[in-house]
Formats: structure tokens, C-alpha cells, sequence
């Protein structure tokens, strides 16, 4: 296994790049990033209208929700690697569609992580906010949304790992990110697939269990001092920072 | 029928216990009372050996209760438990929860389990409410029913630690008026309360316990008139301030 | 863009067939899995609840491997790895009886007992301590009292969570495809590779999809909301 590292380790976390196009480990950590960096403002809004109250917002970030927690993510990127060119009139790269379907995808999970942030904040805040005179921007921009998302930290990091290992889909249409330089790796290697998948699994899994392990940390340090400020106002140091 | 003898418990540094020794009649009412962190309850506790004690000899019903040969699943049948926080099982209704033990223990066929269970509940006056979810019973029905569950199995011994004291003011009643019969039958009873009134009206004996010891012994009327350790006297002084 | 949808291409003859044995397949793969996975989860549950070290460290390796590495590549493993390991013999058998589907089934099903496992863990560790105690007092053995009072608590506590891991699977079922298992997806690729009727191939595969998930996530919830347990 050591000698399969040692002769594909560069095409492994980098590709054919620079000679060629940017792939293998590279290309996951790329789409990774660019997914949760569209995913997480997306992700709000969403869960902003489904906590809203006003119908109007509430009916369709739900039922957005319901149907993209219902569908297979396959299924996505198949939609937009197929249906996509036929709607937009022109194609669309392996990597727009990837990054496309995990983003709608992850908007979907996240807000709900997100919502959960919102609707686990004691009540008393929204209200204090509010008998200050602020209005419904103020108090959700300075007052509900540091809080709640402070709050779902280790939750969001749990979803970029899971970005991690959706990006794996990829390998599907063909673009070059970490499985699909395994499976050419394995193509050469002919005679030792398993040693080759098991080497790629061991890149998955010490990503994730890194990026896991934080998110359980964290959790605790959260939860911590979540009990240190219950009791405490905190609207108005935030307010102090406005 | 319960015979301590130099009884001590220690956890790691911590002395629970020091040479407890004592002795309970067939059908003695014993009022166990004593400071907070006294070692009342580690006491009441090492009857049925939910607590192992480290030395000395503890004789329940001409069982040694640390012979290893000894079926503590069956021994522990023969003695009824109730705790301060009624830990009916939340799965189970009232009326389960009083006859899962004759059904599942004592193999009685189901139908006669669950009227038997009927009969003890109407008994209370909780016929009523034999279908409800402990969630739905009040604090009173709630210790009712623990009570009413451990009377079910026909034990010899009652062990009651602090029946009354996790109840709501309105409620202590009913539980000590079902107390007070449970005392005027031949049940053995060991039972630690800070209600003094019960404690004088019921108990046969009070036994009174400070840092892990036993200091005396006496009837109530004595006890609480003219207690003889200075300790005793401190805390009954302190009783009748409160 | 002068697209006329049709569905009666995709609804009829041929395609109708495919779609169905499509459904078919992904039902057993899902259903078969789901109890092969349930029975790993149990298993490995009270492999956990032993005091045993090294058993548990075994375990806890086993989820953190079904945890952190994508599902696709935990199919590869099976499929494309496997193989290898395995004599000649036993491999010929398994090209001769479908080897991607049995593949597919050990690999969803060992991918969903690895977080059953954990969720009973955590209801296991949810059900308070007092509640043992008064069992052990009614005088419950430890058998006893794990089989009808602390288990009967920790599945209605851990629920929502396995209906959820329930679902999570069931849409893994759709990656099967890639190691050639005919399923659904595969279906609705295959149809529209032949038609070039995009909407409609993955229209009604992802209208399916929605009716099965639709189902369990609501059925899950009427489930969890009619066992929950209150305290």
C-alpha cells in the first residue's frame, strides 16, 4: 500500500495539475469549500423564512425542504447534469453541476440545522429585543442570528463533512476529484484494487474523523458555555457592540 | 428481622457509614432521621444492597444480606423500595407499573396480575387513574403508585427513603395518610422523613443518624421531648425553630 | 424552449416494465438491508454494552469507519475490493448470482447499522440511571431488567433518530446504481439515454422517490409521536 502512495500520491491530492486540470484531493477539498461557502448564506434564508411566522415564507421553504430531504442526491446532480443544459440552453461544467446539486442540497439539511439554533433560543430574547423598540432586522441580525449560529457551530461543521463525502458523487459525471483519481489509480494498479480503495477510504476517513472529532469538541465547548450564560442578558452585550 | 451489626460503607475516602449497629422487630416502625448527608439513606440502602456495605454483618429476615450465595434477585422481592423520586417506569402505565413485577417476577398468569394491580390502585383510590401514563399523574398519584407498586409484590419489608419530600406542600397528605395504614399492618417499615408530626404519630422508634453514625435510639415521644446526644439535641432544637 | 412533456413514452410498454423492475429492485434492496442493517445494529449495540475493551474499541472503529467514508466509496470496497480477497470459486459463484445486488445489500446494510448502533447507544445511555435501580430493587435480574424496562425506553427515546437513518438509507439505495445494480436510478438514467426525454425519465423516477420517502418520513413521525415517551 505504502508503494501505491509513493508512485500516485501527487496524482492522488492534486491531479494532473499543474501539466493538466486541477483534480484528485485538491478538486474534493475545492468543491467542499465552494459548496458550504454558497450553502451557508442560502441555509439562512431559508431557515429565516421557515421561522418567519408569515405563511408566504413559511409554505415554500418548507415544502423546499421536505422535497429536497426526500430525494436522493443522485438523483440531483442527474437533474441538473441532464435537465440543466436543456432548461439554461447551455452546458454546464462537471464542477457547476456538482457544486449546484450539493448546494441545494446542504441548503436544505443545514437550514434545518440552523432553524433548530433559532427555535432552541430562549424566547425572552426575541421579546427583550423587541420591548427595546428594535425592529424585526435589527433583532435578527444582532441579537437572534450571532446567538443561534454561535449555537449550531459543531452542526454546521458536521454538515461541511458531509459535503466532504457527498463531493465523492462527482466520480459520477466524470469529474476529477479524489475517487475519481482512485478508480484511475485502481485501473492502473489492476492487480491490487483493494489495497488502492482501502488507501482512498484512509483519505476519506482521516478528512472527516479530523473535521468529526473538531465538531464533537466543539459541541462540548459550546454546550459549556451556553450553561455559563443561562441567566445572563445577552442581548444587550451584543447590543454594546452595535 | 433486620439486624445491623458494626455496619460500615466507605467510598474511596469517603466514610458513608461507621459501625452502624442496631436491630428492627417483626413490624417495627422505624423513623429514620438525621441531618442531610448523614448516611440515612446509604443506610436504608444497604437492606436490600442496592449499596454493598465494606464491614460488618447485616442479617435481613435470617438472610446474610453479603453472602454471595444468596439470590439477591429473589431477596430483593421480599422487600419493597420506594425512593423520594417515585421512578415509575414511563413506558408503562399505573396499572403496569404495579403489575409488571407480579407478571414478569412472580409469573402470576396476566389477568390476574393486572386485577390484583386493579385491586391495590382502587385501594388508594387510584382505580381511576390505573390507565394514565405516569406523565399524567400528579406527584402524590406518582408516589402513590410507587408505593401501591412495591406493596403489590407482598413484601415483608418496607424501605421508604424520603417518601414525602420531592412532593408539592398540597400533596404530602394523601401520601401520609396512605403512609399511616401502610404503618397499622404488620409490615416491617424503615423509613426516613422529615416529617416530624408522621414521624411521632406512627414510628415505633426513631433512630437518629449524624456523620455516618448511629447516636440514638429511642421512642418518638422521648426523642423528640427530651433527646439525650448532644447532636440530637441540637438538631431536634433546630426543628422546632424551623 | 419548445419542450412538449410526454409521459406516455416513458409511462408505457418498454419503459413502464423497466421502471417497475427498477422499483422492485430498490425495494429489496432497501427491505433487505433494513433488516440485515437493524440485526447488525443489535449485535453490535450489545457487543458495546460489554464490558469487554478491546470488543468495544472494535466496534467503535467499525462506526467511525461507516462515518466518515462516503457510501460510494464504501461500495467500491465491497464490490471492486472484495473480489480480491475472495477465492476463485466463491467469486465465480457471485458473478453467477448477481453480485452487485448482494454487494450492495451488505454494504447499505453495514453502512446503516453503524448509526442505528450509535443512536441505541445514545437512547441506551438517555433511559436515567434510576430507572435500573428501581428495577433492580423490585428485584428484575440484569437480563430482566434490560429486556423489559431500560430497551423498551432506549428504541421509543432513540426513534426519531432510526427513522431518520431509515430514510438516509433508503436514498442511498440510489448509488447502487454506479456499481450496476439495475435500480431506480439507474432506470431513470437508462431511459433517458434511450429516449433523450429528460423531465419525464427523471420526473417520475424522482416522483417515486418522493411518494416512498414522503411515506416514511411521515409515517416515521406519527410512529415517534405515538411511542414518545414522556417523562
Amino acid at each position: 500500500m505504502i508503494e501505491i502512495l509513493q508512485q500516485h500520491w501527487l496524482f492522488l491530492l492534486v491531479g494532473d495539475y499543474p501539466k493538466g486540470p486541477l483534480g484528485g484531493l485538491a478538486m474534493t477539498l475545492l468543491i467542499t469549500i465552494t459548496s458550504m461557502v454558497l450553502a451557508f448564506p442560502c441555509a439562512v434564508l431559508v431557515a429565516l423564512c421557515r421561522t418567519s411566522g408569515i405563511r408566504l415564507f413559511v409554505w415554500p421553504s418548507t415544502a423546499f425542504v421536505y422535497l429536497i430531504r426526500g430525494t436522493p442526491l443522485l438523483m440531483l446532480v442527474f437533474w441538473i447534469f441532464f435537465a440543466g443544459p436543456v432548461i439554461l440552453g447551455f452546458t454546464l461544467s462537471a464542477f457547476a453541476t456538482i457544486v449546484i446539486a450539493i448546494v441545494s442540497f446542504q441548503t436544505a439539511y443545514l437550514s434545518e440545522v440552523i432553524r433548530g439554533g433559532i427555535e432552541g433560543l430562549p424566547k425572552g430574547q426575541t421579546e427583550a429585543a423587541r420591548a427595546l423598540g428594535l425592529g424585526y432586522f435589527v433583532t435578527t441580525w444582532k441579537v437572534i442570528l450571532p446567538q443561534a449560529l454561535y449555537n449550531v457551530i459543531p452542526g454546521i461543521l458536521n454538515n461541511l463533512t458531509a459535503i466532504f463525502k457527498e463531493s465523492s458523487l462527482a466520480y459520477v459525471i466524470s469529474l476529477h476529484e479524489l475517487t475519481f483519481a482512485a478508480l484511475q489509480v485502481m485501473n492502473f494498479e489492476m492487480r491490487r484494487p483493494f489495497q488502492v480503495l482501502v488507501l482512498l477510504a484512509a483519505i476519506y476517513f482521516c478528512c472527516c474523523f479530523a473535521l468529526s472529532q473538531t465538531a464533537s469538541w466543539l459541541e462540548v465547548r459550546v454546550a459549556r458555555k451556553r450553561e455559563r450564560d443561562s441567566g445572563l442578558i445577552q442581548p444587550n452585550a451584543q447590543l454594546a457592540q452595535a | 428481622m433486620i439486624v445491623f451489626e458494626k455496619v460500615s460503607k466507605r467510598y474511596r475516602s469517603f466514610q458513608a457509614l461507621t459501625e452502624v449497629s442496631g436491630h428492627i422487630r417483626r413490624g417495627e416502625v422505624v423513623v429514620l432521621c438525621g441531618p442531610s448527608g448523614s448516611g440515612k439513606s446509604t443506610l436504608v440502602r444497604t437492606v436490600n444492597r442496592l449499596e454493598e456495605i465494606s464491614s460488618g454483618r447485616l442479617v435481613v429476615d435470617g438472610v446474610d444480606v453479603s453472602d454471595r450465595r444468596v439470590n439477591i434477585n429473589e431477596f430483593r422481592r421480599g422487600i419493597g423500595f420506594v425512593a423520594q423520586q417515585f421512578n415509575l417506569f414511563p413506558h408503562l402505565t399505573a396499572l403496569q407499573n404495579v403489575s409488571i413485577g407480579l407478571y414478569r417476577l412472580l409469573k402470576m398468569p396476566l389477568r390476574e396480575a393486572e386485577a390484583l394491580a386493579m385491586e391495590h390502585l382502587s385501594r388508594v383510590g387510584l382505580a381511576a387513574r390505573a390507565h394514565r401514563y405516569p406523565a399524567d399523574l400528579s406527584g402524590g398519584e406518582k408516589q402513590r403508585v410507587a408505593i401501591v407498586r412495591a406493596l403489590a409484590m407482598n413484601p415483608k419489608i418496607m424501605l421508604l427513603d424520603e417518601p414525602t419530600s420531592a412532593l408539592d406542600p398540597e400533596m404530602v397528605g394523601e401520601v401520609l395518610n396512605l403512609l399511616r395504614t401502610l404503618a397499622k399492618g404488620n409490615l416491617t417499615i424503615l423509613c426516613v422523613t422529615h416529617e416530624l408530626g408522621f414521624a411521632r404519630e406512627v414510628g415505633d422508634t426513631v433512630w437518629f443518624m449524624d456523620g455516618g453514625r448511629l447516636l440514638e435510639v429511642a421512642p418518638p415521644d422521648r426523642f423528640f421531648s427530651s433527646p439525650q446526644h448532644p447532636r440530637a439535641r441540637e438538631f431536634v432544637a433546630a426543628l422546632d425553630h424551623g | 424552449m419548445g419542450y412538449d412533456l410526454d409521459f406516455s413514452v416513458v409511462l408505457s410498454g418498454r419503459y413502464l416494465e423497466m421502471l417497475l423492475s427498477g422499483l422492485a429492485t430498490t425495494m429489496l434492496l432497501f427491505v433487505s438491508g433494513w433488516f440485515l442493517g437493524l440485526a447488525i445494529a443489535l449485535v453490535l449495540t450489545l457487543i458495546r454494552a460489554t464490558p469487554f475493551k478491546p470488543l468495544q474499541w472494535l466496534v467503535a472503529a467499525y462506526v467511525e469507519y461507516h462515518r466518515n467514508v462516503p457510501l460510494l466509496v464504501q461500495l467500491f470496497v465491497w464490490y471492486f475490493g472484495m473480489p480480491q480477497l475472495l477465492p476463485l470459486s466463491v467469486n465465480r459463484f457471485l458473478n453467477q448470482h448477481n453480485a452487485e445486488l448482494g454487494f450492495a445489500v451488505i454494504a447499505v446494510s453495514c453502512f446503516m447499522a453503524a448509526y442505528m448502533s450509535e443512536d441505541f447507544r445514545s437512547g441506551l445511555r438517555a433511559v436515567p440511571k434510576a430507572q435500573r435501580e428501581a428495577a433492580r430493587a423490585m428485584g428484575f435480574s440484569f437480563l430482566q431488567t434490560m429486556r423489559w424496562i431500560l430497551i423498551p425506553q432506549a428504541w421509543r427515546i432513540a426513534l426519531p433518530a432510526l427513522v431518520n437513518q431509515t430514510l438516509h438509507m433508503f436514498k442511498g439505495t440510489s448509488l447502487a446504481g454506479i456499481i450496476g445494480v439495475v435500480e431506480l436510478t439507474d432506470v431513470a438514467r437508462q431511459i433517458e439515454d434511450n429516449t433523450f426525454r429528460v423531465f419525464e425519465a427523471f420526473g417520475v423516477v424522482t416522483a417515486i422517490y418522493l411518494i416512498c420517502t414522503l411515506t416514511l418520513m411521515l409515517g416515521g413521525a406519527a410512529l415517534s409521536r405515538r411511542f414518545q415517551l414522556r417523562t
